[in-house]
């Protein structure tokens, strides 16, 4: 043919190049941008309804946790009830702020800035404090944050937001308000308040997102194992965290908690008071999580320790003392192999009490020191701090 | 005259006008950022004689096969400075272009040149003294001894093939490019051979070309090293490499170089097709074409291979009559006055750097971008110990280079990150500090994100970002990295609280007060250039060079410099109107009203009006940005005829004549006026205007921002 017809083999190997050329360029385009956080991925993450369809128990427990009520829309019953009506006057900076409810939005008046400002979401579970926030569009049309310099703390009383003191200097303005935050940090928000915030083109759309910690945002690969369950695979792939090193495991946590590689060694001080509101830098610091290799348990009992050695993700952590001694006294025993007992106070007395006391870091809050030693230590164990770090 | 006497006429004529488009193509400034890296490497083989790569970065253990690459371009830079880089470009170029055109204008004649001036203007850009000008030759060359080889098929001829091929090994990545061209060559129709050439002899001469390949410090992985080079699509999703040099060439757009390969190579296949040559010489565009088209890396050596390629079908085939017949509609004389002026025109506009994709102007020495004085200034003297970040080619050489003593180093560049399989480490983290991903975070692919722990891992002390990348020097502008300088061509970041870096971002703190607050006017830079890059362009038309004020201004943004910005921004308003100033005029006139929409519940008439005069429909709509706030409350203002002629004026850069036109008392006039004087650079009128506003309003909420602008000139 090739005789009767000579431009056929170059026309016929150009067609080809050009058709393997179009369809390899429409199939790498199609390929998911690597950099993608997970939480911003295009894929939906599975539904926590569907991981209820099996583990009916655990979600039961969860519908009750802290975790899970994170971020709430600033319209919830239970917000509004908590807000609307209410007025303080912060004696931080003099401003009167005044919470009202028009429409169906929560709104706050302040005595310095010309406008009311619509409140979208809450941050928080309210088992600490509540936290108002303002979502809205920057210049570029990418989202940022105003989180409101007045919260809600149990049981009923406002006050300034922990971690925003500095602006009671600002006496007008957007500082009387609050504190903006860039769209990097907004994200860096919304990512730990929510399971999934949808594919984020700049502005975060509110009708894709899930709100709250629900279980895909720890069990990262929840996709893989409802497919390795559906096809009855052995290896279910679940992220179990017992499974990862206890280190890998509360560098979990620190994911939103902060991890203790997030700061400079010199910041990593007793005196240094940031690090009581982030329970994974200081438990990375206990001899407890430190040594827990060093111990040599019988068999049947384990000297693993991690956050999940004390706190049980699925449901609100206890404020029972004697859960904690309890956990405590399974390594610290007066047996061979066992970590020491105490020497000051007898051994059916508070361990938190002494050893990992609550802090006020707040007139309205206070947080339990989780980095578990003996202070009287403190001054021959670590140098003078040289440096405070400024809030990472 | 006779037809001899008007071939030599042409000839001249062809010579004539391909050194006019050389001249305005080649002399421009050295530009490839890849030129200080390049010289780096060519000084650790001068001083100690063994491959560079290991040496310089902290991440790379394993010796390059192109080890020699920087060499000849060091020697050149130690012997000549800038201008000895600037001759050997012009040589380089000039002579291969050259012989390009003698070799087959006897054949051809117009033709060739069309293929040669095609070819320039598509390689042009790419062809700066670093391997990538060495790879064009070395191709030239090999297929040039391959034909000669397949006249003779003897060992005395296949010598210099071979050498030519260790050459190109040692000193440039696309050899493999080398193995295509002897395995081609002796089977294209164009080639002349004798008709002893056998499968055997020339299986044999691909054999002994592979093992010439393997004789460099990196051995038999060279081959597979320039393969990945070559085809890096075949080891990286294509995403991936989209944010690389590798990209596909047609992502540029419409640039020069993507017209005319498009050309070239479209012209070549149809030509092929029409003239019926068969499959090899279709096999052969396609060898060069796809690497050229799937890897903007490639482009010049395989416009070299297509440009050789579609002399040698020429030769060997007639062009079809649907050709010639175009050719005969237009008369001798004609065609040639249609060739001079398309020569001047086309000339005209490379040497102003108006030809799309190619922005550098006529002129001798380096380009601003990769002047290196102000970044020495600043991190010569500091003693760091550790590795830096850079992004991009041009930062990371420059470290290498002001760092002799490799205390500080980088981990890898990207070309060994592609060859280490480590593109997406690379990527990702220099991605991550852009989008100001701080904290680790799993990503989609299972793995973690976050700049904040990797930087750490690396114990990173320096990071150096590009003069007007606006994304990511925005991103760093909350964390504690923090810029030790706001106008060295390449910016270096130092970590807030680490003892070597605080003094430097300390001292700039006041810098930056001052840029902003401070009385100052900015000039342009002169029209002449610089000591290490004159601007011929700009002497001969008076016209100086834009793009390093535009940079500058975009930086100030960055950095939230806004009154810098808009002083940079003045000059080049009031003398050269375009598109780029246009724009960056109003991001900052948007950002800033965004500003005081957040500080005051709404933007302030001046900049509202400011921003509606050079806003761009495409843009995100200003009203739709900031805080949902009861609007109902908010009073609407009207514009006055003055008013809104003042800040016509001022957006067109007439900053004296909008202020004497702004003569109302209101708070907004007042606002404006203060605002128009401080961006002017009198900061007493202006402090005298807010005092003003703040004495007669102090319920307006104008007044806040006039406090903060006041206690801030104050």
């Amino acid at each position: 043919m090739s005789h009767k017809y000579p431009f056929f083999p170059p026309a016929l190997i150009l067609l080809l190049a050009c058709l393997s050329g179009t369809v390899w360029y429409l199939y790498g385009s199609q390929e998911s941008t690597p950099f993608v956080h997970k939480v911003r991925s295009a894929e939906q993450p599975v539904k926590m309804k569907q991981c209820c369809e099996c583990h009916e128990k655990v979600c039961h427990q969860f519908s009750g946790a802290p975790h899970l009520r994170t971020l709430r829309k600033a319209n919830d019953p239970d917000v509004l009830d908590k807000f609307v009506g209410k007025e303080v006057t912060l004696k931080e900076n003099g401003h009167t702020y005044r919470f009202y409810k028009e429409g169906d939005a929560l709104w706050v008046t302040c005595d310095s800035y010309p406008n009311p400002v619509r409140i979208d979401w809450i941050f928080g579970s309210g088992l600490h404090a509540l936290t108002p926030v303002s979502l809205f569009p920057n210049a570029e049309g990418k989202s940022e944050l105003l989180q409101h310099i007045v919260s809600w703390y149990p049981p009923g009383k406002l006050g300034i937001t922990l971690g925003l003191e500095a602006l009671a200097h600002g006496k007008s303005g957007i500082r009387a308000l609050g504190d903006v935050s860039s769209h990097a940090k907004t994200m860096d928000c919304f990512e730990c308040h929510t399971s999934y915030l949808g594919e984020v083109q700049g502005e975060i759309q509110t009708s894709q997102l899930i709100a709250g910690v629900s279980c895909v945002r720890c069990h990262l690969n929840g996709e893989a194992h409802i497919k390795a369950v559906e096809k009855g695979e052995k290896d279910l792939k679940l992220t179990r965290w017992n499974q990862l090193s206890p280190l890998e495991s509360i560098n979990g946590c620190g994911e939103c908690h902060r991890r203790s590689d997030q700061l400079e060694a010199d910041e990593i001080h007793p005196k240094n008071d940031l690090l009581i509101r982030f329970a994974p830098i200081s438990l990375s610091q206990s001899p407890c999580f430190l040594k827990q290799d060093e111990l040599k348990l019988p068999a049947g009992k384990s000297s693993r320790f991690d956050c999940t050695t004390c706190h049980n993700p699925h449901q609100q952590a206890s404020r029972d003392p004697e859960h904690y001694r309890q956990i405590c006294l399974n390594c610290h025993r007066d047996l061979k192999g066992h970590a020491p007992v105490c020497s000051q106070e007898a051994m059916d007395s508070q361990c938190l009490k002494c050893h990992m006391p609550a802090v006020n870091v707040h007139d309205n809050l206070s947080f339990t020191d989780h980095w578990i030693r003996i202070r009287e230590f403190d001054d021959k164990r670590f140098p003078p701090l040289k440096y405070k770090s400024p809030q990472p | 005259m006779t037809e001899q006497d008007i071939s030599k006429m042409d000839r001249r004529l062809r010579r004539y006008l391909l050194l006019i488009i050389l001249v305005s193509i080649v002399l421009t400034p050295v530009s490839n950022p890849d030129l200080w890296w390049q010289l780096s490497r060519g000084r650790v083989v001068a001083s100690d004689l063994t491959p560079p790569g290991p040496v310089l970065t902290a991440g790379t253990s394993v010796a390059e096969a192109d080890w020699l690459g920087g060499l000849p371009f060091y020697l050149t830079y130690q012997l000549a400075g800038f201008s000895g880089l600037m001759l050997l470009k012009f040589a380089a170029v000039g002579l291969l272009f050259y012989l390009l055109l003698k070799r087959y204008e006897e054949q051809l004649n117009w033709t060739a040149f069309f293929i040669v001036v095609l070819s320039l203007l598509t390689a042009g850009s790419a062809l700066q003294p670093t391997p990538r000008l060495l790879d064009c030759w070395f191709l030239f060359l090999t297929w040039l001894l391959t034909e000669r080889w397949c006249r003779a098929p003897v060992g005395k001829k296949l010598l210099p093939i071979l050498l030519v091929l260790v050459c190109w090994a040692n000193c440039a990545p696309l050899c493999l490019l080398g193995i295509a061209v002897v395995t081609l060559v002796p089977w294209l129709p164009g080639t002349k051979t004798v008709d002893g050439l056998h499968f055997r002899k020339a299986s044999l001469l691909v054999c002994a070309s592979l093992l010439a390949l393997m004789i460099t410090p990196r051995g038999w992985f060279t081959p597979y090293d320039s393969f990945i080079q070559v085809l890096p699509v075949l080891f990286y999703q294509g995403n991936l490499l989209a944010l690389t040099v590798w990209h596909p060439t047609f992502q540029n757009g419409a640039t020069m170089e993507v017209v005319g390969w498009g050309i070239l190579t479209g012209g070549t296949a149809l030509f092929l097709i029409c003239s019926s040559t068969g499959w090899r010489d279709m096999v052969a565009l396609l060898v060069f074409a796809i690497p050229g088209w799937i890897s903007y890396d490639n482009l010049a050596p395989c416009t070299i291979g297509v440009a050789l390629l579609v002399c040698q079908s020429l030769r060997a085939h007639r062009l079809p009559a649907p050709f010639l017949n175009v050719k005969q509609l237009i008369p001798p004389a004609a065609g040639r006055v249609i060739l001079i002026l398309g020569t001047f025109l086309l000339s005209w506009q490379s040497a102003s750097g108006n030809l799309p994709g190619q922005p550098q102007r006529l002129g001798w020495g380096i380009a601003p971008e990769l002047d290196i004085t102000l970044l020495n200034q600043i991190i010569g003297p500091l003693n760091y110990e550790g590795t830096g970040q850079c992004m991009g080619k041009a930062s990371t050489g420059m470290l290498c280079w002001i760092k002799p003593d490799r205390k500080i180093q980088p981990v890898r560049t990207l070309r060994q990150a592609l060859l280490q399989g480590l593109l997406l480490e690379e990527l990702s983290l220099n991605e991550e500090l852009s989008s100001g991903w701080e904290f680790q975070h799993p990503r989609a692919d299972g793995s973690w994100g976050g700049w904040w722990v990797r930087l750490k891992k690396r114990n990173c002390q320096l990071l150096l970002i590009p003069n007007g990348d606006v994304r990511t020097i925005r991103a760093l502008f909350e964390s504690r990295w923090q810029p030790m300088s706001v106008d060295a061509s390449v910016i270096p970041f130092g970590w807030s609280g680490k003892i070597i870096s605080s003094p430097k971002i300390i001292e700039l703190l006041s810098d930056k007060v001052f840029l902003d607050r401070g009385e100052w006017t900015y000039s342009l830079p002169a029209p002449s250039g610089t000591p290490e890059c004159s601007d011929w362009w700009g002497t001969l038309t008076g016209l100086p060079n834009l793009r390093p004020a535009l940079l500058q201004a975009k930086t100030f943004r960055a950095m939230k410099l806004y009154t810098a910005a808009l002083r940079v921004l003045h000059p080049l308003l009031q003398h050269y109107h375009s598109p780029e100033v246009i724009h960056e005029f109003q991001l900052c006139q948007k950002e800033l009203a965004y500003q005081e929409k957040l500080e005051t519940g709404a933007s302030s008439q001046f900049r509202l009006l400011a921003y509606d005069l050079t806003n761009r429909e495409a843009d995100f709509p200003l009203n739709q940005s900031g805080l949902t706030t009861d609007s109902n409350r908010s009073e609407p203002v009207e514009r006055s005829t003055a008013f809104q002629s003042a800040i016509q004026n001022y957006a067109r850069g007439e900053w004296a004549t909008a202020v004497s036109e702004l003569s109302a008392a209101d708070s907004e006039t007042l606002y404006a006026k203060a605002q128009i004087l401080l961006e002017s650079g009198d900061t007493g009128q202006s402090a005298a205007f807010f005092q003003e506003l703040i004495q007669r309003f102090p319920k307006d909420r104008l007044a806040v921002p006039s406090q903060v602008m006041l206690d801030s000139i104050q």
